[in-house]
């Protein structure tokens, strides 16, 4: 029976490496909006919903609204696309972004980005060059995310003393940090510098987490450590590390089993048995369950109890023939298409429940048993891909289905445009406007008139006008009358009465001339407001039967684009699915082997002790 | 035992022999895995594309820039005011009703602003009114009301609800901003 170490350590470690490497639209602080579309943008963003969003900021460029925000929206589109997997996207857009003369602070953000975005495509020279190009406006939170990519950065080009000399410019307690610690740690003991490696998982492993992230990550760095020092049997130290992970944690299966390993190899097998019988209690799934069922055994063989060990063994051979053919009802499921089902997300119409759906373990029956699978970085990443295509057919279906009712709406106007042409052309009103037009300068040319004149009377009022008639009566009167009779006194009081009238009237010539011209103007914007709608109205007209084209050429031709695209879409599902399942029976077919190898042991051990006991009978 | 290790030395070669088509397989395997990777980014992009440009034209059949009307919904730090939900009218009718979750909640404090309501109105007069409901100062239920009336011109309008806390009444205020 020997401990398979690099498989433990493997899966303590699996898991870890990196973490997400977010947009840099600063999550944790307020955004100043200065453009409505940009705060729509991340709005979307905020909610991990990438696809609207990236859409948003694509309609704004169009419909150039975010100009006053126009490098924070560039620098959050390359943020976008980064998290989107369009890395090649993500690249034009910081390159020419970073062409622009731009401000300091958005510099170093795209720079920063370019940085994660070269270490996720493995260039990590270029990946450091770029953050070298990020001076000192990186706000003070995104430190120690910089810190973190540049130990990252190192770790990759095997440049250990480098990632150290980072690890110290960490200033106070960051996740950032745990992270780097962790993966100095592992990466040094993996090259055999086990005292420097150990150093490093060593903080990491006693530090005082404050998030279940943190727990999590506490939790990997012991149970790596504790693999690390059985590894070079150090078992002491091993069940220290062991013992600080969580008995309720994911990692709590592997920890107990190494625990039993720790105290076996100090040849205390009693004490080995308390941790693995809590063990065998466990999901029989779980490959450290699994393994218990052979270690038992071996260990009462150890303390020459062969009678418990072959009730044992026995017991295992059992186990591990169900566990088979449970595997082989597993296989069958994955090939019936019950694990894909499992991974479409029931409402795929809620963009921000994908990457919430991704986080939790499908619900599928084959999911205890694909565990170690799912958490891995490259399973997540097909996981990943085979949702987004979900999405893009789930966008493209809602599009086939809305064009139809776009064309019906189109139909509808153009078959009420064409039953109103008529009513709408025979409508006397519109002919009216030039009548109006023909008034309004008959009576701005007598204003003029009067104005040229100081015509004063010409602005008597009707009452005046009245009087002025009477008067004018008098004076024939009195004409007729003054070649008989002596009028004089009657015709100065004519005079005065004219005189006073006039007076009156001419007193009032500015305030009324004003009044006249001022009703002229508000004509003017009346009948100016009404020759636009008229215009407006013709144009509408005019217009709308190539307007009516042109939608509807519009929704030909995205229509056709929905189609070519749908089956391109449907392809790659196709073999989107094909790689999920070929991924998972190569998983089961690993525990397969793994069981099948167990089971011959057992069988072995078995038939062993049969034989020995025999020979014990025999003599 | 020169038996023994001419067996060795076969089996080794057999197995470099399997192994060698072996890692064609396997190099294979991973091009095609590539080659459907850059297929599936390539259809993202295009996707986005047509996305995009029936967005676009979706607004224009549906809200034709002289009649368009758009209101807007942003929060500052949202410290005096939880946010459950906002009801919107236009001349007494109501237009939108809007119930949020944590989600939205949390990404309107960042500074995101949401598009709660599209749709077309006639030129002149409107009166808009919008209703928040929540959890005020100390946790109290909290409904408040805000109404403005508006002058439609020919052009696309956007308002803009803004829920600010106004920390010297210590009491949440509802702002309303039309956008030029």
């Amino acid at each position: 029976m020997r401990l398979n170490l690099f498989h433990h350590l493997f899966i303590a470690t699996a898991l870890m490496l990196t973490m997400p490497l977010l947009a840099s639209a600063d999550s944790d602080r307020q955004h100043v909006v200065k453009e409505l579309s940009y705060g729509v943008a991340l709005y979307n963003f905020f909610q991990e919903k990438y696809f609207s969003s990236i859409t948003d900021l694509m309609v704004a460029q169009k419909r150039q609204t975010n100009e006053k925000q126009q490098f924070d929206s560039e620098l959050l589109l390359g943020g976008l696309y980064l998290s989107y997997d369009l890395h090649a996207q993500a690249g034009q857009v910081l390159d020419q972004l970073l062409q622009a003369d731009i401000p300091a602070e958005i510099r170093d953000r795209a720079w920063f980005n370019l940085a994660k975005l070269r270490y996720q495509r493995g260039f990590y020279p270029e990946a450091e060059q770029a953050l070298i190009q990020v001076k000192d406006s990186l706000p003070d939170y995104r430190q120690a995310e910089r810190l973190n990519l540049l130990a990252n950065i190192y770790l990759n080009q095997q440049q250990y003393d480098k990632a150290v000399a980072t690890l110290k410019e960490f200033d106070g307690d960051s996740s950032w940090e745990a992270y780097a610690q962790f993966n100095l740690g592992v990466a040094l003991v993996k090259l055999g510098k086990l005292e420097e490696g150990i150093e490093q998982l060593t903080r990491v492993g006693k530090m005082k987490p404050d998030s279940s992230e943190q727990l999590a990550l506490r939790d990997k760095a012991n149970l790596a450590l504790g693999y690390a020092y059985l590894k070079h049997r150090q078992p002491e130290a091993a069940s220290e590390a062991f013992n600080r992970v969580r008995l309720n944690g994911a990692l709590s299966n592997q920890a107990l089993l190494g625990v039993g390993w720790a105290w076996n190899m100090q040849s205390q097998y009693n004490m080995a048995l308390l941790p693995w019988i809590e063990l065998k209690s466990r999901s029989t799934f779980d490959p450290a369950v699994q393994e218990s069922y052979l270690a038992i055994p071996y260990n009462f063989e150890k303390i020459a109890k062969p009678n418990l060990a072959l009730i044992y063994y026995t017991g295992a051979t059992k186990s591990y023939e169900a566990q088979l053919r449970k595997l082989e009802n597993i296989s069958k499921a994955i090939d019936g298409g019950e694990l894909l089902q499992a991974l479409k997300p029931a409402n795929l119409g809620d963009e921000t429940a994908l990457s919430l759906y991704r986080s939790k373990l499908p619900k599928s029956i084959t999911a205890p048993y694909l565990y170690s699978l799912m958490a891995t970085h490259e399973f997540q990443n097909v996981l990943k891909n085979y949702q987004d295509l979900l999405y893009l057919d789930y966008v493209l279906t809602r599009w086939q289905r809305n064009l139809p009712a776009y064309s019906l709406m189109l139909q509808e106007r153009r078959r009420a445009y064409q039953q109103k042409l008529p009513e709408v052309t025979r409508d006397t009103r519109l002919k009216k406007l030039q009548q109006l037009e023909l008034q309004r300068n008959a009576l701005a040319d007598k204003v003029t008139r009067i104005e040229n004149n100081q015509d004063v009377l010409a602005l008597a009022a009707e009452d005046e006008l009245e009087q002025l008639a009477q008067l004018e009566a008098v004076k024939r009167n009195l004409q007729r009358a003054g070649k008989k009779q002596d009028i004089a006194e009657l015709r100065q009081r004519y005079e005065i009465l004219y005189g006073l009238l006039y007076w009156q009237i001419a007193d009032d010539y500015v305030p009324r001339e004003w009044q006249l011209k001022k009703g002229i103007k508000e004509l003017d914007t009346a009948l100016a407001e009404a020759q636009a709608a008229n215009i407006s109205l013709k144009n509408a007209w005019n217009q709308a039967p190539v307007s009516f084209e042109g939608y509807a050429g519009r929704i030909n031709k995205q229509n056709s684009r929905i189609k070519t695209l749908e089956v391109k879409v449907q392809a790659a599902l196709r073999q989107q699915e094909k790689r999920i399942q070929t991924i998972a029976r190569q998983a089961l077919d690993q525990q397969r082997r793994r069981i099948e190898s167990y089971l011959v042991r057992a069988r072995f051990a078995q038939a062993r002790l049969y034989d020995s006991m025999a020979r014990a009978g025999e003599q | 035992m020169k038996v023994l290790k001419n067996i060795t030395y076969f089996l080794m070669g057999a197995c470099l022999l399997l192994a060698i088509p072996l890692a064609h397989a396997a190099d294979k395997a991973a091009s095609s895995q590539r080659a459907l990777d850059n297929q599936i980014q390539d259809l993202k992009q295009q996707v986005l594309e047509l996305n995009r440009d029936l967005f676009l034209l979706e607004e224009d059949l549906l809200f034709p820039a002289n009649t368009q009307f758009s209101v807007f919904l942003s929060m500052d730090a949202g410290q005096l005011f939880e946010l459950d939900s906002v009801q919107l009218k236009i001349d007494d009718k109501i237009v939108a009703n809007h119930l949020y979750t944590e989600r939205e909640i949390a990404a309107l404090r960042r500074g995101g602003v949401q598009r709660l309501y599209i749709g077309n109105l006639a030129s002149g007069k409107h009166e808009l009114v919008a209703f928040f409901t929540g959890q005020g100062p100390s946790k109290r239920d909290y409904r408040r009301g805000t109404t403005v009336t508006i002058e439609k011109t020919t052009d696309p309008q956007y308002v803009e609800l803004k829920i600010i806390d106004n920390t010297t009444k210590e009491q949440p205020e509802f702002n309303v901003k039309v956008w030029e």
